[in-house]
């Protein structure tokens, strides 16, 4: 853990900076989580004070890149939370069978366990489904990430006993490829697949969703940013369609929203 | 003048027991918000809030995120996700990777709250298998919280509180009766 200790104008100051060089704006993210993140970055870079963090964003090129590497969290496994995942497969998509283009995003996509984890169901649950799918992050860097689709061993390994309660797989070898030291999700997917670099939340949005596969994103922003991002989702959603978040996210109170919560346990809402 | 008051207990193997033991001794009007930090297999979503409900008389809840943090409540991390405390008392989960090999971490529970709550804090480390804890202990005790930690010789797994003593050097290192006696004796 991290002996920084960053004070809040300091923090505020160094934010700032990031957002005139990036054009992200970090001071909407929680606060605790941001204030660590920065800490752990000034680490593992010897960065000593905020005067310091400033001097070098301003001058040594790839320093904010790195900077955004090691904020951005990844996703943390694959099926994360496997009843979704089941609830996804047996009771959601069947409500669309027979329905032409039905379209998903997945918003602020960074590390790409949850693009892959919904193409492996839908290759298991293709229900003749006519999808497209739109796949947005922040970053290009990220971006590429998501597309070569490759990941390493440790990320197979947390996700094992995910993939051991999901109903349509038994073993991580029914769902994964292995070769040259990296892993691929088995994928046959057939729709379409749109990949985009944009800040979802702050400039724009798209529309006529079906489905908004958005987990454990919203926990990272503060309330205001929260606020928006809930709103932007909002507007961007079919009536009927469904969002889904991460199990102990929030929206709010649901009615206010217009939309109703459709499982008891898993966060899953359907626009009114 | 009104200050909040905050219990933070963090445990991992061997630490349940106490952790019962603790909240069925504590009256329904007990004027803390305990915050427990307790390692757990992620996988289990159901049970164990219930099983630490039916020994208390406080309220028992996994708080969703950006839930307002209230007194006279207790509080369960969310299994396989970090929680902060944030300045304005509420809670932030996360889904970073693991620090010292768990989700949830003692360590950014413990160290948010010491920055971001001025009211009066305990921290406590319980039994359990690795040094989480030891670093948020401490920095609770840097912001003039209260610590105590599990006698080593009493605790099942004795790996977390002798880590906490190491790097925290704690007021108090109590047996599990007497860490029990100490919270309900406070004002």
């Amino acid at each position: 853990m991290s002996e920084i200790n960053l004070t809040k104008p300091e923090l505020k100051n160094m934010l700032k900076e990031v957002h005139c060089i990036t054009s992200i704006n970090y001071s909407q993210y929680a606060f605790s989580f941001i204030k660590r993140r920065t800490e752990l970055f000034m680490n593992s870079n010897k960065i000593i004070s905020d005067i310091d963090f400033i001097y070098k964003i301003n001058k040594s090129p790839g320093f904010a890149g790195q900077f955004l590497e090691t904020v951005f969290v990844p996703d943390s496994e694959f099926f994360r939370d496997a009843e979704m995942w089941n609830f996804l497969e047996n009771k959601l998509l069947p409500k669309f069978s027979g329905k032409k283009n039905i379209k998903i995003h997945l918003p602020y996509c960074t590390g790409g366990k949850e693009l892959y984890s919904l193409l492996y169901i839908l290759n298991e649950n293709p229900g003749n489904l006519n999808i497209s799918i739109m796949v947005s992050a922040v970053t290009d860097v990220h971006l590429k990430r998501i597309k070569s689709g490759k990941f390493d061993y440790p990320d197979i390994k947390v996700s094992v006993k995910n993939i051991e309660l999901l109903n349509s797989a038994n073993n991580s070898e029914d769902i994964f490829h292995h070769s040259n030291k990296s892993y691929k999700v088995k994928n046959d997917f057939k729709g379409q697949l749109n990949f985009e670099v944009c800040d979802f939340f702050n400039n724009k949005y798209f529309s006529d969703f079906d489905i908004i596969i958005c987990r454990n994103s919203f926990i990272y922003f503060n309330k205001e940013l929260h606020e928006k991002a809930v709103k932007t989702i909002t507007r961007s959603l079919k009536k009927g369609g469904y969002l889904i978040i991460g199990a102990n996210e929030t929206i709010g109170d649901p009615e206010k929203r217009k939309y109703k919560k459709i499982n008891k346990v898993l966060s899953i809402y359907k626009k009114k | 003048m009104h200050r909040d008051k905050y219990i933070l207990i963090g445990g991992s193997a061997g630490s349940f027991r106490i952790v019962t033991e603790i909240l069925g001794a504590l009256p329904k009007d007990f004027p803390y918000s305990i915050i427990l930090v307790l390692h757990r297999l992620k996988h289990i979503k159901t049970g164990f809030t219930e099983a630490l409900s039916s020994k208390s008389l406080l309220p028992v809840s996994e708080p969703k995120d950006k839930e307002k943090i209230e007194q006279s409540k207790v509080y369960i991390v969310p299994a396989n996700y970090h929680m902060y405390i944030e300045p304005d008392k509420t809670f932030a989960l996360s889904t970073e990777e693991p620090v010292n090999h768990s989700r949830p971490s003692i360590d950014i529970t413990f160290s948010s709250a010491a920055y971001s709550l001025n009211g009066k804090i305990i921290g406590i480390i319980l039994s359990g298998a690795n040094k989480d804890g030891a670093f948020g202990l401490k920095k609770i005790k840097d912001n003039s919280g209260i610590t105590i930690v599990q006698d080593p010789e009493e605790s099942i797994v004795r790996t977390m509180p002798d880590a906490a003593i190491k790097t925290t050097k704690p007021e108090n290192i109590l047996s599990s009766q007497k860490i029990v006696e100490f919270i309900i004796n406070l004002k």
